[in-house]
């Protein structure tokens, strides 16, 4: 029922509704006042034609009557006065051309006479119709335009959102990694070139990435590969990886930047926070349903001033749940010393 | 002063380092006295050697540039050397020398270490360190501590305020007593009560501020006065107005 009311069908269902009417206005005549088919046709025709014209006029003064700036009392008065002009153009229309087309059916002119005052409230009543159902249709679509500006709304702040928690993470990493190469570009300029090439792959995968991109194990592993040498060069040995990644994984389709990030994570609490070697795993394997991948941090929960979960991790969890429609792709077990995430990836976006 | 600026490089990252030294090969009459990776490190070297001037990173492992600076006495000049932007008005709130934002030019770098070194000759000639404003003016901003970092000699404790068991003022000083020990700290009772997790500690008596989550027990010990039984086996004294308070929390 709400369907129905497409702009496009609205014209062909007014259609058929005068159609439907016309019939049975028509059989009325025949059958009940015993006219000719003829008559019949003509009188049912033209009245019916005419209303349903005037009808559709009706339309455009209804939606430029605008229903919440009028009192009662002024929509009343423009509906009256409507009301009478419509009444007035139909019945004495329909009568001048009746009286034309049939005027040599005597019996019929006497009945078309004595039927004004049917006629009439005949028409106050398609009137009222006519004006209720284009309220109606006006305030569903206004209702439906309202819900469709709100939904876009919404997409349009959770992606603002997903942004800006995406912008959080990466200033700090990227001046120090600029600082680094500002350094290097004196002591080692072959090893200058290199970083620089390899932010600048990382960025451009960063920054081409949006919300539903899709890749492969092996190209975020790759990107990851990418962020880890910048931050070795960084580190330097207190930055220790281990990796155990299963060869049958690689190829498994998982949204972009989603393992990066955790990893920066995981470098966050462990190596920034560590004087000492800080030793990050990650693993991956393919279980049944799943792509599943490990990723583990020594963590000092002393020294560690980023209480709760980072940002990196809210920003991951919001994108998987957006994707999958699940939240328990990702798992957190916080030790007093070691942090370690499981991400479950499902095999397809819902 | 000696001809010679003495000065100490603290980052955590090699290539930070790198650049400062070669930064400061490039200018004259310096000298590098060290180079550190974390505050542990610097609190050794600055006893040792002290330096003139401090080019100090802010985000350490452990404890944080601005945590080290409080733990030291006297305390040379100091330059920030950082990426973040957003500790700039706290740094110069304790007189900092300068904030270099990583990364930084030898123009600019050199003008800092100039701004160090024009600085160091005033105090010499008005017979006091600026840095000792420094030192006083730690005291502000700050929102809520989450953890203490106390000094003795070259020992550097890092307490994390949940462990601290009760905090006994000793004259222009306060001893914490945590899981770690007993530390000396050179802070007011007013400093921790303003700074301390409020809801978290309580004082309870002129001369104690205690954990409420170490409360074992409370007796009645005269007529009038309450001893607070901690689980640390401290038995503190309650003062009339410290059990009404605590009577209200609890």
């Amino acid at each position: 029922m709400l369907a129905a009311l497409n702009t496009k069908r609205l014209p062909v269902i007014y259609g058929l509704l005068w159609m439907t009417i016309t019939v049975i206005h028509f059989v009325l005549l025949k059958n009940v006042y015993g006219f000719s088919p003829g008559t019949s046709w003509g009188d049912s025709l033209v009245f019916n034609i005419l209303f349903a014209i005037l009808g559709m006029g009706l339309w455009f003064m209804v939606r430029f009557s605008d229903l919440h700036k009028k009192s009662f009392t002024e929509l009343l008065f423009y509906h009256l006065t409507s009301a009478t002009g419509i009444l007035f153009i139909w019945t004495g229309l329909s009568f001048v051309i009746l009286r034309k087309l049939l005027q040599s059916d005597t019996a019929y002119l006497s009945f078309l006479s004595g039927s004004l005052t049917m006629r009439i409230f005949l028409g106050i009543l398609y009137y009222t119709v006519h004006v209720i159902t284009y309220y109606l249709i006006i305030n569903f679509r206004e209702l439906q335009e309202k819900k469709d500006r709100e939904n876009q709304l919404q997409s349009l702040l959770k992606e603002a959102e997903l942004n800006l928690l995406r912008s959080q993470i990466r200033p700090h990493f990227l001046f120090n990694s600029l600082n680094s190469i500002s350094s290097l570009t004196m002591i080692d300029p072959v090893k200058a070139q290199e970083m620089v090439i390899k932010l600048s792959a990382f960025m451009r995968y960063s920054l081409d990435t949006r919300d539903n991109t899709m890749s492969t194990l092996e190209k975020e592993l790759h990107h990851t590969d990418l962020y880890l040498d910048i931050e070795k060069v960084r580190f330097g040995k207190r930055l220790q990886i281990d990796k155990n990644i299963e060869e049958t994984a690689l190829a498994w389709t998982m949204p972009a930047m989603i393992l990066q990030p955790l990893i920066e994570n995981s470098v966050k609490y462990g190596v920034y926070e560590s004087t000492d070697i800080s030793r990050i795993t990650i693993e991956a394997r393919i279980t049944p349903d799943y792509l599943a991948i490990r990723i583990g941090n020594p963590f000092d929960e002393d020294s560690s001033p980023h209480k709760g979960t980072g940002t990196g991790i809210r920003n991951i969890e919001a994108r998987l749940k957006h994707l999958y429609g699940r939240q328990d792709l990702l798992k957190i077990v916080k030790d007093k010393d070691y942090f370690e995430l499981e991400l479950m990836i499902p095999e397809n976006v819902r | 002063m000696s001809d010679k600026l003495k000065v100490l490089i603290v980052d955590d990252e090699a290539p930070a380092r790198d650049l400062l030294q070669n930064y400061l090969a490039r200018l004259h009459n310096v000298e590098i006295t060290g180079e550190c990776e974390n505050g542990f490190e610097a609190i050794k070297t600055i006893q040792e050697n002290p330096p003139d001037v401090l080019l100090l990173d802010i985000q350490m492992p452990k404890i944080n540039g601005f945590e080290l600076l409080e733990v030291l006495d006297p305390c040379p000049e100091v330059i920030f050397t950082t990426a973040f932007d957003q500790y700039a008005i706290k740094a110069f709130e304790k007189n900092a020398v300068d904030y270099l934002l990583k990364p930084f030019s030898l123009e600019r770098f050199s003008q800092a270490i100039e701004k160090a070194r024009q600085r160091i000759i005033q105090a010499d000639e008005e017979g006091m360190t600026a840095v000792q404003h420094l030192k006083q003016n730690l005291d502000d901003d700050r929102q809520v501590l989450d953890r203490v970092v106390t000094r003795l000699g070259s020992k550097i404790t890092v307490i994390p305020v949940e462990k601290i068991c009760y905090i006994e003022a000793q004259d222009d000083y306060v001893m914490i007593y945590s899981e770690l020990g007993h530390h000396l700290k050179e802070r007011t009772m007013k400093y921790f009560m303003q700074y301390l997790p409020p809801g978290q500690f309580l004082q309870i008596h002129r001369s104690y501020i205690i954990n409420l989550s170490q409360i074992a027990s409370i007796e009645l010990y005269e007529k009038n006065t309450h001893l607070v039984i901690l689980r640390c086996g401290a038995r503190l004294r309650a003062s009339q107005e410290g059990y009404k308070r605590l009577r209200e929390i609890l």
